[in-house]
Parts: structure tokens; C-alpha cells; sequence
């Protein structure tokens, strides 16, 4: 089994067992425990690297436009039986043609810039087999050398690295203002129709000696923590900055789920998912349980106040956002080694006011697993179409029912 | 098996080098990534490479029967038209079939039984002598 995540239908593979405790949980633990080192160590890795996948196509219009187009060529091959041409967008969003990345390039840096900080470049470059960068490191901490050296190198970085050297390079090696930077620019840019021009653009417009300056500033006021950085700059970086660039009004990858989508079994439930996953109204049930400076806390609920629906999709980097997204937005099934976990239809939350104490359970029941294999199964007959027409061959001949030889 | 020495490529998880280079029965002429060619492709965790690889024949059908084995969710494309010949094991074919893509471009489905099947290792080695022969 390959660990993937396949954006046509949502569903994401995670090539290792899950612990058997989770095969009936409606939420799984695992947004908050990333690092239990009880896990199956072939677990966290790609179960929250495939995860980051499904957030990026729940934010991003872009990616979601793309699973609209694929979603209207399937439906239409098992409706008439033709199997038309990929759209443009599509045929471009790997074409590695493009210069200086594509936007699967940046799909793939977004999803490992995250990867990296949630799970912590030491423990990724012991994995990886990396030896860590020279230099001081404060107990517990990492520094910027230790996080380029985790994003740059490894052995899928041909996939990851580029658009990360590219920033990197265009800010003449300044670690710590590009890892500020970079969730936000890609982020935004995966807003617009060419992320890969909005993200330079995005670049070349935050290329200022006076922000530097403010970023050094804020970098050294918040003690050094990324994940304070991140909070501090996110308001001014994000609507005084960057979303100006976007022009028209930005597209959400949820937003796009009442269209041509709708006719999908595992992704159109998403839109009243998403829809009520709205920061605010959870914190009370996903505070988190770890204890957390003050100020640190102050300004999660700060940020979450002032722009609740993009604090948690642009920041899975923050355990408590990325709590909220994995109870209430986790991939509708993710498809372990031992068995496959669905999601809940709707959520539902019990809260016993006496312990304090919170229940999650499938209201009625019902979860993705029903339609699951149905999905998977149309998935597989378009894609072996796909094979089929490449290879030359007639429609079906790769249907294992055919004569063996 | 014969000794006759050919080149394959071969399109495979990038994990399969080392066992390539850890073998001196063949030898390793370069490696390149490579994305699948389906529009809108899966993300995936592993990153794919194209292996070119010389070697006997014997060899190297050692080595795709190796990895034909290890990917059980996979079908496995011979093509002949690209010189050298092209081996991937592709996830939108069913485990247990093979196509072989001809020196003329036409495609033919061979549904496979079994996973230690003969009929692999026979057209494995047909197909290696053939293109020795044919340069």
C-alpha cells in the first residue's frame, strides 16, 4: 500500500496500522498527539502529511476548481462513455515546464513546510537520515537552519524544494523572514487562478527592507517562536498585504462544493462541514489540553476572533487551530493498513457540564463509509479509462474479468 | 537465463535504486524523478523515479519480478517502443495484468494468475532477449 492522497475523491492512504482503538471513533486523537511516541512509527508522518493535503483542497478555490473540472470528466465518461481531454488548468498544474515550479510543486512545499514544523525538523531529519546543521540550539527548540536543512533536503525533496529555495533565494538566504512568510504567501496565492504567479508576486511585494525590519522585530519580541511569529504577522501579512493581490474575492475551496460538486458522495457534505467549522464557535470544546503560555493562548483566540474562518486552514501549524480542523474537517475516509476510518456525516458534540467531559459520536449513525466504496470503485474504473486511452487500447481491457492469458 | 547484457528503464518507487546499486550485476546509468502522466494525479508520499539500469538478462528479470512482487496494488507496463525498453508498475492497472506496449505502438493485455507467475518471468525474458537481438 502507497501513502497518498487522492484529491478526486477526498480519500486519504496511510500506508501503516492505526492504533484498533480508533476504528470507531467519530474524532481522532491523532490532530493533538502528532508526536505520541507510542505511535506506529510509519503513522504520524504520512497520516498528517496526507491530512494537509484534504485542508489545502478544503481552502484552496484553486485546487478545488481543479477536482471540478475531473469530477465533470468522470461524470461525463460513465454518463456517455466519451473521455474528453483534461482541462487547461489541469494539464498545467504539473506541467514541469513551467518555470521556476508548478503549482504541484507548491501544493507539495505548502504540505511539507507544514509537515516540517508540526512534527519538528529534528525528528523529520532523523527519519530522513539527515544529519542535523551545526550551530546552538536551545533545549527543545529549533532553530531556522535546522528547519531549511529538513525543507531542503531529504529524499522527496526534487518534489518539495523548489519553491521554498526559490523564496529563499529571492530573500537572499533569509531563513527567518521566509519561513514567516511563506505559509502566507502560499496561502493567498492558492486563492487565485495561477498560484504560482500570485505566489511570486506575492514575494516581490513583501520584499521591503521596512519589512524585514518588522519581522526581525517581531521575531525577536515573540522569544523567537514560530508559532507566535506566525500569530503576530498573520492579521497585517494577510488583508493589509497579500489579499489585496488576490483582486476579485478570494475563492474558498468550500465555496465551490454547491456547484458541479455537489453531485459528490464524499466531498459535498464539506460544504456545510466547512461551513460551520468556524473557529469561534468551538474554542470552548477544543481548548487545548497541553498547557500553553498566556500570551500565546491570548493570541490564538485573538486571531481566531478577527478572521475565524482562515485562522485554522492557514495555520495547521498551531496544535489548537489544527485540533478544530481535524474534528471537524478531517479527510471523510482515510484508509489505513488495518481498516479504514470514516468520518462523521455531521458531528455530533455532547458536553456533560458535570465532569467537564466531551463525547463525540456519527449523528444517526452515519458516517462516509457508505459511500465510500462506490466512490473509490468509480474512481478506479475512470482512471484504468485514463490508462486505457493512453496506452492505445479499448475501453475495458484492463478489467481484470477479461480472459487470463 | 542468458547472459546477454541489455538496458532497461525502469520507472519505480525511488527506494528501488539501492537495491539496483547494491547489485554488481548491473549497473546503474542514471536516475531522474518523474510525475505521473494522469492529469490531476494523486499526491503522493513516495517519490517516483525512472531508473536507467544495464545488465544480463537474468539479472535484471531478478530485479522487475522483485519489484512486480512488492507492488501489489500495481499493473506493470512493458514498453517496447522507447529505447531502451520501458518497465513501470502503474497504479491504474489492475496487480496481476500487463501490458506490452509494442515496437509499433499497439498495446496488448496479458491478465495474469497467481503471484509467482511463470508467464511474467517468460515474457520478462522474451523480451529481453528480443531487444538483445534487435540492438
Amino acid at each position: 500500500m502507497e501513502s497518498r492522497f487522492d484529491l478526486l475523491t477526498g480519500v486519504a492512504y496511510v500506508d501503516a496500522d492505526a492504533p484498533e482503538s480508533w476504528r470507531d471513533l467519530a474524532v481522532l486523537p491523532f490532530w493533538e498527539t502528532v508526536c505520541d511516541p507510542s505511535y506506529d512509527p510509519r503513522l504520524p508522518r504520512p497520516l498528517m502529511h496526507e491530512s494537509l493535503h484534504f485542508w489545502q483542497l478544503m481552502w484552496s478555490g484553486y485546487l478545488m476548481s481543479l477536482v471540478e473540472d475531473e469530477w465533470q470528466r468522470l461524470v461525463r465518461f460513465e454518463t456517455v462513455g466519451a473521455l474528453d481531454q483534461a482541462s487547461a488548468r489541469v494539464k498545467r498544474h504539473n506541467d514541469r515546464n513551467l518555470s521556476p515550479f508548478c503549482p504541484d510543486d507548491l501544493v507539495e512545499a505548502w504540505c511539507r513546510y507544514w509537515d516540517v514544523h508540526i512534527r519538528g525538523p529534528h525528528r523529520v531529519l532523523e527519519e530522513d537520515g539527515l544529519a542535523r546543521p551545526g550551530g546552538p540550539s536551545r533545549e527543545g527548540m529549533y532553530s531556522s537552519r535546522d528547519f531549511d536543512t529538513a525543507m531542503l533536503e531529504g529524499p522527496s525533496a526534487r518534489l518539495y524544494a523548489r519553491p521554498y529555495r526559490w523564496l529563499l533565494d529571492y530573500f537572499a538566504g533569509e531563513s527567518a523572514t521566509c519561513n514567516a512568510l511563506f505559509p502566507f504567501l502560499v496561502a493567498v496565492a492558492f486563492l487565485t487562478d495561477d498560484p504560482t504567479a500570485a505566489f511570486a508576486d506575492g514575494a516581490t511585494a513583501l520584499h521591503r527592507p521596512d519589512l524585514a525590519d518588522t519581522l526581525q522585530r517581531q521575531h525577536t519580541e515573540t522569544g523567537e517562536t514560530i508559532n507566535m511569529t506566525w500569530l503576530e504577522i498573520a492579521g497585517p501579512m494577510l488583508q493589509a498585504e497579500l489579499l489585496k493581490h488576490v483582486g476579485a474575492e478570494p475563492r474558498l475551496g468550500a465555496d465551490l462544493l454547491g456547484g458541479p460538486l455537489a453531485s459528490h458522495p464524499l466531498l459535498s457534505p464539506y460544504a456545510v462541514k466547512a461551513a460551520k467549522s468556524n473557529f469561534k464557535n468551538w474554542t470552548s470544546y477544543f481548548f487545548p489540553s497541553e498547557p500553553s503560555p498566556r500570551r500565546y493562548l491570548d493570541a490564538l483566540v485573538r486571531f481566531s476572533r478577527e478572521a475565524p474562518v482562515i485562522a485554522q486552514q492557514v495555520m495547521p501549524g498551531q496544535p489548537w487551530y489544527r485540533s478544530i480542523l481535524g474534528a471537524l474537517i478531517p479527510p471523510p475516509a482515510i484508509q489505513f493498513r488495518n481498516f479504514t476510518w470514516f468520518a462523521p456525516l455531521i458531528l455530533n458534540i455532547e458536553i456533560d457540564h458535570g465532569s467537564g467531559s466531551v463525547a463525540y459520536t456519527a449523528k444517526g449513525d452515519h458516517t462516509f463509509g457508505n459511500d465510500f466504496a462506490d466512490v473509490v470503485a468509480r474512481r478506479a474504473r475512470f482512471s484504468a479509462a485514463q490508462q486505457e486511452a493512453a496506452l492505445g487500447l479499448p475501453l475495458g481491457s484492463l478489467s481484470p474479468t477479461s480472459t487470463p492469458s | 537465463m542468458t547472459d546477454e547484457q541489455v538496458s532497461v528503464r525502469i520507472v519505480a518507487e525511488s527506494n528501488a535504486l539501492r537495491e539496483f546499486e547494491e547489485d554488481a550485476a548491473v549497473t546503474v546509468q542514471g536516475a531522474e524523478p518523474v510525475r505521473p502522466e494522469e492529469p490531476l494525479a494523486d499526491a503522493r508520499f513516495v517519490e517516483w523515479i525512472a531508473i536507467a539500469v544495464a545488465g544480463s538478462v537474468a539479472a535484471l528479470v531478478n530485479h522487475l519480478l522483485r519489484l512486480w512482487a512488492q507492488q501489489t496494488e500495481r499493473g506493470v507496463v512493458l514498453d517496447m517502443s522507447t529505447s531502451p525498453p520501458t518497465v513501470s508498475y502503474v497504479a491504474n492497472i489492475p496487480y496481476g495484468t500487463l501490458v506490452l506496449r509494442q515496437e509499433d505502438g499497439r498495446s496488448v493485455v496479458h491478465h495474469l494468475k497467481g503471484t509467482k507467475s511463470g508467464t511474467l518471468e517468460a515474457l520478462f525474458m522474451e523480451i529481453a532477449k528480443a531487444k538483445a537481438k534487435n540492438g
